[in-house]
């Protein structure tokens, strides 16, 4: 099980390397407003994220309106990933 | 978690020639492959042109499975996939006249005991729309995880009397034309009066993504998403108010998870009917609303492909997102229909396009639509 710090560290990453952002992401940029996701990045991002943590991930509740921050999308993984739910 | 699914190889036979760079280049280039019907005492037919492949075909006998078996080589020939596979495959059956080699057996045996593909074989009838059927079915199988890769597409040639004859007595032709025959198929255009009969064949390598990344395979593209419908309306007429098509090209969309404002261009099935470029324009403006993408008709330069179209078209989109540019005739080159005005902003032009949306629309109502993004790891 992954610490919190943990999954805000791969889900920074994640971003970054999706959206080819060279110098990172900052956690309060949101993935639309401010690093210009479209849906087919955020289809990428869940594939990746997919990739990392070894299980299915749905978009819909990850991208949930409102547009959501680095740390939001951390937030939002790590309560998809906690086995108490 | 599903699979994704990428594009590695892929092989054209058109009135261009023989191979993907001979197509790649009539495009880029704005050539046309439509040319003068030579025969001896055809002078006075009311149809006087197609878009025949010049260039000879090794072998002999079936024409429509030879241009299949090359434009198979060709795909295959980019780096053999490993894992189970499978082939998926619209034929166009042999003209009359036509025997020897194939003719009389299973075509998509004859292609896999040909070029030892053994896994899953499938196949479609479904007129215009069957080779896109197929690769979206070829799609569908990889992602699943049934099988690692699948070479699809199609093959098709009716330039023979009989086809010829066939077409037109439906109307669906455009006649005349000796003098120019690169203006006689005008997707889209004002006082277009029907298709250019062409021949040729496309095949695509769909593989599984973490596959072929893992062998060093050179991608191409990506598959995202496809959609198969049909009207069940009429044999020759699209079916009426469109809702069967717009439902195909939305659930396109939805099977990738892409928004419609994100595609850049859309190969049409632009056949240059009234009827299929009427109803298809009224699909699109529905779709895409008033910032339309930039609308490429092949069939302009190529003819029509009968079952191989939506392949042969697939290439060009793939090649387009490969290359980084859009090519080929444009759905304004003819002056506008109002009927047919796709996008009242006018069209965007991306810099380089990232998603190509390729919709076919077959006899009978049936369509099928598949859609690509642009490759980046």
């Amino acid at each position: 099980m992954k610490s919190k710090e943990e999954i805000l560290e791969l889900v920074r990453l994640a971003v970054a390397e999706t959206l080819r952002k060279k110098d990172g992401v900052k956690d309060d940029q949101k993935i639309g407003q401010d690093l210009g996701a479209e849906s087919i990045d955020r289809i990428d991002l869940t594939f990746r994220l997919e990739e990392v943590m070894g299980k299915s991930l749905d978009e819909k509740i990850l991208f949930a309106e409102p547009d959501p921050t680095v740390a939001d999308l951390a937030r939002r993984l790590a309560g998809m990933l906690d086995p108490k739910k | 978690m599903r699979n994704r699914v990428v594009v590695t190889g892929m092989g054209a036979v058109t009135g261009f020639g023989l191979g993907l760079d001979k197509f790649w280049e009539g495009m880029v280039g704005k050539k046309s492959a439509v040319r003068p019907i030579l025969w001896s005492s055809w002078e006075d037919a009311p149809v006087q042109v197609a878009a025949m492949l010049e260039e000879e075909l090794p072998g002999e006998g079936w024409r429509n499975l030879r241009m299949a078996d090359w434009a198979l080589q060709e795909a295959l020939g980019q780096g053999r996939p490993g894992g189970r596979g499978g082939i998926a495959a619209a034929i166009g059956w042999p003209s009359p006249e036509e025997e020897g080699e194939g003719v009389g057996e299973d075509p998509i045996a004859y292609l896999a005991k040909q070029n030892g593909i053994h896994g899953i074989r499938i196949e479609s009838l479904a007129a215009c729309a069957a080779s896109t059927q197929m690769i979206a079915e070829a799609f569908w199988r990889i992602r699943s995880g049934e099988v690692d890769w699948v070479v699809a597409g199609g093959a098709d040639g009716r330039i023979h009397p009989g086809g010829i004859l066939g077409y037109d007595r439906l109307g669906a032709l455009a006649r005349g034309f000796r003098d120019q025959p690169a203006k006689a198929c005008r997707p889209f255009g004002a006082g277009r009066s029907g298709f250019v009969v062409g021949e040729g064949a496309g095949f695509l390598v769909l593989e599984n993504k973490g596959r072929a990344e893992q062998r060093g395979a050179r991608i191409l593209a990506e598959i995202r998403g496809a959609s198969l419908g049909c009207d069940a309306w009429r044999v020759t007429d699209p079916g009426v108010g469109g809702q069967e098509a717009e439902a195909c090209l939305r659930g396109c969309l939805e099977d990738a998870r892409v928004e419609a404002q994100e595609v850049d261009a859309v190969v049409a099935h632009g056949t240059g009917t009234v009827a299929n470029d009427q109803a298809e324009a009224e699909v699109l403006r529905r779709i895409f609303g008033v910032n339309a993408p930039r609308i490429i008709t092949p069939k302009a330069a190529i003819g029509h492909l009968s079952m191989a179209c939506g392949a042969v078209e697939t290439v060009l989109a793939v090649k387009c997102l490969q290359e980084g540019c859009l090519a080929g005739p444009r759905s304004e080159d003819w002056g506008s229909d109002p009927e047919c005005r796709i996008g009242a902003n006018g069209m965007c032009l991306p810099s380089t396009p990232r998603i190509i949306l390729k919709p076919s629309f077959g006899f009978g109502g049936q369509n099928a639509c598949v859609v690509f993004s642009a490759y980046s790891n």
